[in-house]
């Protein structure tokens, strides 16, 4: 489990905080959408659950280690993997497997076993005829997979993905989130997810808002869209079928809120 | 096309004998063979070592062309030794004058001799580059300088500079590219004017260039943070290429023509 308590942290003292006293317990085996408007700390407090960023106050706690504690970093750090938004600048080495094989090199694991474990991890995610590539030739949704790769290696825990499809396109996009969604479902990795994109918030089971560095909303995602008015004030997206589903509740078809996908909109428009 | 160029340097891949050598190997002996260059004095030594360089160079299934390529600048420069060396070289057998120039048999065997020795060097490294590629190289290099750590040499951060550079030379390139791109869609003009016009034009390429690389190196180094890089100590190296018995092998019979050109020359 993760636990937040009470984070402050800010850039500078000049700046105002960026995280001002978030709350947030994070249990294992859950997929969490963290949104919110650009500034409303999503990406610090993403920074802040395995210590790149270290609080000003405040603790976060993975699995009872403390982040503020310097002996605790790397077995924190094995345990919470990080996936970046730019996939160009997250690859160290020259060839995939030589990448997801960093990180275990970096623990000093011994040698046959970093073999099985890139093995493993390049047929979970199905990278197994990459293996030989460098970054340069691979496709913008192959590097994020090298990254999930290079986790999943590491045997951590927790996943967390700050927006690691901004910079793809449509097809690559659904290539990642479609492997994230399997190694959610069949190893139960932990996925921390921190998005702007709506329709990637619909795969969590539940989704925090952030504003103003803290915890404005912790829900579901159909109770998060049955709301569209809020998102709107939040600046967020609202997806086609919950602006819809929302206009159709206000005006007085009130089975209709929270409907999420067309075929469940559908279906309960029948029933009406 | 230039980016792959780039990332391969000049390796020419081939199987060969010489390409299966450990590069730390490759490394050494090309040391050995350029000390014995030097400590050779007499023809029989210059000729065998050029022997060894060539039979060398048929081993490794390199084409001559492939090695022309890079000796195009350096047969200038022996040239210019040879001849520099052979007005200059002090001697007494004169065979020709030349207005105030003699031209000595001394000169004439010392120009030729400076000249191959030159040749035949740089023939051998460009063997080592064409048969290793550079990550090769680069391991090779912290495995030698690894016993040099205990004295302080960083040889994993050398190391692992020198592939990071490697590995971001195509995404810096392909980065360039976009900016070009930009400032002729801006309506940057970068092929015109004189020379001190033309470096002008570069600054509004390199500016953005350079802040660029910053922040990818800023991320870089919160991605490898994030993955437990605590330099060299207590880190496991995945991929150790073995030093193979053909390896003590080669690197003996270099050690022996070293050792028989020292001794020729001071008997």
């Amino acid at each position: 489990m993760i636990e937040v308590k009470d984070l402050h942290y800010s850039y500078s003292k000049q700046e105002a905080p960026v995280l001002n006293g978030l709350d947030l317990r994070i249990e294992p085996g859950q997929w969490l959408a963290v949104v919110g408007r650009n500034g409303s700390g999503k990406s610090t407090l993403a920074r802040c659950l395995n210590g790149l960023f270290l609080p000003e106050s405040g603790s976060v706690l993975v699995d009872g280690m403390d982040t503020a504690e310097e002996s605790m970093l790397y077995p924190i750090r094995e345990r919470v993997a990080f996936v970046f938004q730019n996939p160009d600048n997250q690859l160290v080495a020259t060839s995939v497997e030589d990448d997801i094989a960093f990180g275990l090199e970096n623990l000093g694991i011994p040698r046959e076993e970093i073999t099985d474990r890139v093995e493993q991890a390049l047929s979970v995610m199905r990278l197994a005829d990459k293996r030989d590539k460098p970054p340069h030739l691979l496709s913008g949704g192959e590097k994020q997979r090298v990254a999930i790769a290079g986790a999943i290696a590491m045997a951590s825990t927790y996943l967390v993905l700050d927006e690691p499809t901004a910079m793809l396109d449509p097809l690559m996009r659904l290539e990642v989130i479609d492997s994230l969604t399997r190694l959610h479902r069949e190893q139960g990795l932990t996925i921390i997810y921190v998005t702007n994109i709506m329709e990637e918030v619909l795969l969590a089971d539940r989704v925090v808002l952030l504003d103003q560095g803290r915890v404005a909303k912790d829900c579901t995602p159909a109770e998060l869209f049955s709301d569209p008015a809020y998102l709107i004030e939040q600046g967020l997206d609202v997806p086609q079928i919950s602006y819809l589903a929302g206009r159709l509740a206000d005006a007085g078809y009130e089975s209709l809120r929270g409907a999420l996908a067309v075929d469940e909109l559908a279906d309960r428009l029948c029933r009406i | 096309m230039l980016k792959e160029k780039l990332l391969l340097g000049q390796y020419y891949p081939a199987d060969s004998p010489v390409h299966r050598l450990t590069a730390s190997c490759k490394i050494l002996v090309t040391i050995i063979y350029m000390v014995a260059l030097f400590v050779a004095d007499d023809w029989l030594g210059w000729g065998l070592l050029a022997a060894v360089g060539l039979a060398a160079v048929l081993i490794s299934k390199v084409p001559f062309k492939a090695i022309w390529r890079g000796m195009k600048i350096i047969v200038i420069f022996c040239v210019l030794t040879f001849l520099l060396n052979l007005f200059m070289y002090p001697g007494d057998h004169v065979l020709l004058t030349l207005g105030r120039f003699r031209l000595t048999a001394e000169g004439l065997t010392y120009g030729l001799a400076m000249a191959l020795r030159l040749f035949m060097l740089v023939v051998f490294a460009s063997l080592l580059t064409l048969t290793t590629t550079p990550i090769q190289l680069t391991d090779g290099l912290e495995t030698l300088l690894k016993p040099a750590s205990r004295i302080g040499v960083p040889a994993h951060e050398i190391a692992m500079m020198m592939s990071i550079a490697l590995r971001f030379i195509p995404t810096i390139l392909e980065e360039f590219d976009r900016i070009v791109l930009a400032q002729r869609a801006r309506g940057a003009d970068l092929k015109q004017g004189n020379i001190a016009q033309r470096v002008k034009n570069f600054v509004p390429l390199l500016v953005p260039l350079f802040v660029a690389a910053f922040r990818r190196a800023d991320d870089l180094s919160q991605a490898m943070e994030a993955k437990c890089y605590r330099g060299g100590a207590g880190r496991t190296r995945w991929k150790v290429v073995k030093w193979q018995s053909r390896d003590t092998v080669c690197l003996a019979l270099f050690l022996l023509l070293l050792a028989g050109a020292i001794l020729e020359r001071v008997l």
